[in-house]
């Protein structure tokens, strides 16, 4: 058995050796010289031209009467018994040009090799030639072809092949598909950077001409909508026609589109901020510039916002006519369009049951509440709204809502109706329905608070408790402190001594109540405490 | 020349740069598109708004504000005063003071005429000792709760407010912070558009105040800070929420909600255990770890984002003190994705397991690391003469157009919908600051993730075997004690 420092030893043995590994360097085949000096001889006459390598031939005469002329050969300068070629690229032909000087006995030639103009040796030589073969800037292929096997020269024939492991070739295409990659996504990079930088531009200036032209609008507006305001005869706005308000504006203005967004935004807002007889005159003026068209057309839009903003605009104008093109949007999946749809009908259909209110479909968020309670507080002060409906929803959201306008409206006639609906409600609309008792010392309702003070919901209970500390009486604390010894909750064990204590202050006293409860004792100095009596 | 392995590695790691790269590039891209879709829809919305009713209709939730405070006696009384006058009908403020060294307390105390009451302090959360909570005899200040307490982090004095907190919502902030008036209403927003969704959280944009003009509590007046820290941070910043956080919160991917401006629901705090205060990472934990609770609990919910500027703070413009925060960063990140490693991939875990959590982990959590790994591998490169110019020098001009794009983006994206950097002074400083950071500021920020990395490891902080273990399920951390470290 290998213990455990065996193991490690092994491990650490493996990771030096896989380390190691890393920085063996291996022999290249080029490396080694593939060309002796002996054999470059053979070499050369069977290759073509190597690039940056030529041959010279030079002669030296004993006799000053040789002339080399006829081959090519020029005299030295200086020597006339020099004599020197021009310069070969091919070793054959110079070899040839060799034999050629056996015909002059009376000197003897030699051929010289010259790399880049300069002259080198033979080893020089063999040494530019691996170099060439090692980066594979030459390959001598008629060797291959020539001395294929021929014996001896196989170790030129397997320098000359060039050489590609398995691995290598893969590493080659990789190579060539990261590049292929790199490219493909620095074309796609800008072509997407390009485009997202143009549109980044177009919104941006198409923005800024909006800012520019809404702002030149408003300028334009506010004179013609002021003078029909504030005309002092009430009776001129009714006379006059459309093509009598139309003059008063820049000419062809009211065909543009943001020119009428600006002018029935103006009048929205100017109908926020004013009372009586200005409203009615706003809205005459929206109407008989017939910008109530152009609110109904935005209904049309496939843009959310636009069928919104048209939707407001009937609902702050109220174009009653638009009711039923209004109601198609109650229940549209758009939450906007949904709920300001919902508003719009609330406040235009003047229905006091509010029917539209009672069959959505769709959970009624907060924020849907709060607008809609601010509408059906108005329609109320008008005359009292029926909340009945909605508690016949089928939307449990709708039916609290429901109970919530009972407690906001004062709408204290419907306590009986919510007191027989308390049995089957759920606990969301029992919560709801606690409060209404407890906002109205609904006292019948007692009976349900106490079926409900020993539930398991947290929330509940807390109600519970909460209307008997308003409503309670000896009984309700005798309940309480029943309750107490049920529960291990530290917010119901603090809300049940609070509602006793509240009933019967006397009860809530160290010692009476406390036994060995800790916690207890902490909640009672809390209750006592007057700084913390609303925390 | 070299071995085969070492070719393969070299290969490989080359491959995988390349793969790195290209899905930044493309994923970077996709969230630009999305975030723009993103803010125009925030900004279509907006049109259809009206905040005012929020702070009186009887339908708005409830909020509590909680700051925790260390050490911040210069400031505190001041900064309690301006969160007191926020626009809202309902709400509280719980200064917690963290057990510091300096005046906070007395300030406190003596500015707010505060006195310790019998409160019944209820440990539903578990946090370090409360030596006692104070209210003020003022009526002017009855919506101030001060409590005090054992020192403990950030977190820990995070959870002693939230056992004092009596509100629907949290808003869990940093006392030093420079809230707009009008930031309650917006942020409690997506809470009351809630329908078919539970929204459990909200984060808001932070924005940079050094070098601006407040009055009120509002910035009046915005300028890009002197150092080139501190504007590569306005940038950053325009980036991580313009961008980033309006991306996730398209596809309801978002797991981070920044520890100085963040609104949760209070019920679920309290259901998941609140703060965990053995990681420093403590705010993106909470939201990870409440969305976990969701998705196993198979509750349909969304995690929502306000990106109205609402929320200002001072940030560091030293490096000293940079590189603190982003090692601390950088841990917090790493502990987070460790408490939670079981959501990895984690089909029933939705866009949180498959694309969020992956996301993380590659792209924020291993960036620096990669990032690194990718010198080294560039080094090698050029020792062993095995590079192409070409291929790097296009792979350079690519990443470093890109990083410019993504930046000038962001600042297109607050150009266009809030445009708070008027001057064109700041503008050419802003775009000197793109081009000049990805030579100047970027390596010390990968250098700084790496020692975050290097500082998780050795165990900086203490925390150790619970974070690399991680949570089984959202609700263990209610087994863990927080108290002792």
């Amino acid at each position: 058995m290998i213990n455990e420092s065996g193991l490690r030893s092994i491990k650490k043995l493996l990771i030096t050796l896989v380390f190691f590994n890393f920085f063996v360097f291996g022999n290249l085949v080029a490396q080694n010289s593939s060309i002796t000096v002996s054999g470059l001889h053979s070499v050369l006459e069977n290759i073509d031209e190597v690039p940056g390598l030529e041959f010279i031939l030079y002669f030296k005469t004993l006799d000053d009467t040789t002339d080399l002329t006829l081959l090519n050969f020029s005299q030295h300068a200086d020597s006339v018994n020099f004599w020197f070629s021009d310069t070969i690229p091919l070793y054959s032909k110079a070899v040839e040009l060799h034999g050629n000087l056996s015909r002059f006995p009376e000197g003897s030639g030699s051929i010289r090799f010259l790399l880049f103009k300069r002259e080198v040796t033979e080893s020089g030589v063999v040494e530019y030639f691996d170099n060439l073969i090692r980066n594979e800037l030459f390959l001598p292929t008629d060797n291959v072809k020539n001395q294929f096997g021929i014996e001896g020269e196989l170790v030129v024939l397997g320098t000359n092949t060039p050489f590609r492991p398995f691995y290598k070739l893969k590493v080659k295409i990789l190579s060539d598909v990261k590049m292929l990659l790199l490219l493909a996504s620095l074309s796609v990079f800008f072509f997407v950077s390009v485009l997202m930088v143009l549109v980044m531009f177009v919104i941006k200036s198409k923005k800024r001409r909006k800012e520019v032209l809404t702002l030149r609008f408003k300028q334009l507006c506010y004179g013609p909508i002021s003078d029909l305001l504030f005309d002092d005869d009430p009776e001129r706005l009714n006379q006059l026609e459309k093509k009598d308000l139309v003059t008063l504006f820049p000419k062809g203005h009211l065909n543009i589109d943001l020119f009428k967004d600006v002018i029935i935004q103006e009048i929205i807002s100017l109908n926020k901020n004013m009372k009586g007889d200005f409203k009615t005159r706003l809205k005459l003026i929206y109407r008989k510039l017939e910008l109530d068209r152009h609110s109904i057309q935005k209904l049309s839009s496939k843009r959310w916002d636009t069928v919104t903003s048209g939707i407001v605009e009937i609902n702050e104008m109220d174009v009653n006519e638009a009711a039923p093109m209004v109601e198609k949007y109650a229940s549209h999946e758009n939450f906007y369009i949904r709920s300001n749809a919902v508003a719009t009908m609330l406040n235009i259909s003047n229905d006091k049951t509010l029917k539209v209110l009672a069959e959505q479909q769709y959970p009624l968020s907060r924020w849907q509440q709060m607008k809609y309670y601010r509408i059906i507080k108005f329609i109320n002060s008008q005359g009292k709204v029926q909340v009945n409906l909605l508690f016949e929803s089928e939307n449990e959201t709708v039916r609290v809502f429901g109970i919530k306008l009972v407690r906001y409206l004062g709408l204290v006639d419907r306590l009986p109706l919510l007191q027989k609906m308390y049995e089957s409600a759920t606990i969301n609309e029992k919560i709801e329905i606690l409060k209404c008792y407890d906002n109205f010392n609904h006292l019948d309702g007692l009976d349900d608070v106490y079926k409900d003070l020993f539930t398991k919901d947290k929330a509940l209970l807390l109600n519970a408790v909460m209307v008997l500390k308003n409503l309670g009486s000896e009984v309700s604390t005798l309940i309480l402190l029943e309750r107490l010894k049920k529960t291990d909750d530290f917010e119901s064990k603090m809300k049940i001594l609070e509602a006793v204590n509240a009933l019967n202050p006397e009860l809530v006293v160290e010692g009476y109540l406390t036994e060995n409860d800790e916690d207890i004792k902490i909640l009672i100095a809390h209750i006592k405490d007057p700084l913390l009596s609303h925390v | 020349m070299y071995s085969i392995l070492f070719n393969i590695l070299i290969e490989l790691f080359g491959i995988l740069f390349l793969v790195y790269s290209f899905s930044i590039i493309v994923i970077y891209l996709v969230m630009a598109v999305l975030s723009a879709l993103e803010m125009r829809d925030h900004l279509r919305k907006n049109k259809f708004a009206d905040y005012k009713d929020v702070i009186t209709s009887p339908v708005s939730p409830g909020i509590s504000i909680i700051a925790p405070a260390f050490n911040e006696g210069k400031n505190i009384v001041q900064n309690a005063k301006s969160l007191l006058t926020l626009h809202y009908g309902k709400f509280e403020v719980i200064v917690i003071n963290d057990g510091s060294k300096d005046d906070t307390f007395e300030s406190m105390v003596e500015s707010f005429d505060l006195v310790k009451t019998q409160y019944a302090y209820n440990y539903k959360i578990e946090c370090k000792r409360v030596r006692g909570v104070y209210k003020s005899t003022n009526k002017s200040f009855s919506k101030l709760t001060f409590v005090d307490k054992e020192n403990g982090g950030k977190a820990d004095a995070l959870n002693a407010g939230i056992n004092v907190a009596q509100n629907e919502i949290l808003a869990c902030i940093d006392v030093d912070c420079i809230l707009s008036s009008d930031s309650l209403t917006r942020m409690v927003r997506p809470f009351m558009e809630e329908t078919n969704r539970k929204v459990i959280a909200v984060g808001g944009v932070i924005g940079v105040a050094n070098n601006c003009d407040v009055k009120d509590g509002t910035v009046t007046k915005y300028r890009v800070p002197d150092t080139l820290l501190g504007r590569f941070q306005v940038i950053e910043y325009f980036r991580a929420f313009l961008m980033g956080r309006m991306a996730w919160t398209r596809i309801n991917g978002l797991m981070l909600i920044s520890g100085a401006f963040g609104f949760f629901n209070r019920e679920l705090v309290l259901k998941v255990g609140g703060y965990f205060p053995k990681t420093v990472g403590e705010d993106m934990e909470l939201v990870v770890r409440m969305r976990r609770y969701m998705y196993e609990e198979g509750i349909a919910h969304k995690v929502g984002f306000v990106p109205d500027p609402l929320c200002w703070t001072e940030v560091p413009e030293t490096k000293n003190i940079l590189s603190k925060q982003r090692n601390r960063w950088m841990r917090g990140t790493i502990e987070t994705l460790q408490l939670h490693q079981n959501i990895s991939m984690n089909p029933k875990q939705g866009v949180l397991g498959l694309v969020s959590y992956p996301f993380w982990s590659i792209f924020e959590k291993w960036a620096p690391l990669f990032e690194f790994m990718g010198i080294i591998y560039t080094m090698v490169m050029l020792f062993t003469g095995d590079i192409s110019a070409l291929y790097f020098i296009v792979l350079f001009i690519l990443i470093y157009c890109f990083s410019i794009m993504i930046s000038s983006f962001s600042i297109l994206y607050e150009e266009i919908a809030y445009n708070n950097y008027k001057d064109k002074t700041d503008l050419k400083k802003l775009i000197k600051t793109i081009i000049l950071e990805p030579f100047l500021v970027h390596p010390q920020l990968v250098w700084w993730g790496l020692k975050g990395h290097w500082d998780f490891i050795k165990g900086k902080g203490g925390w150790g075997e619970m974070i690399r273990t991680g949570f089984k399920k959202a609700t263990d951390k209610q087994k863990v004690s927080s108290v002792t470290p």
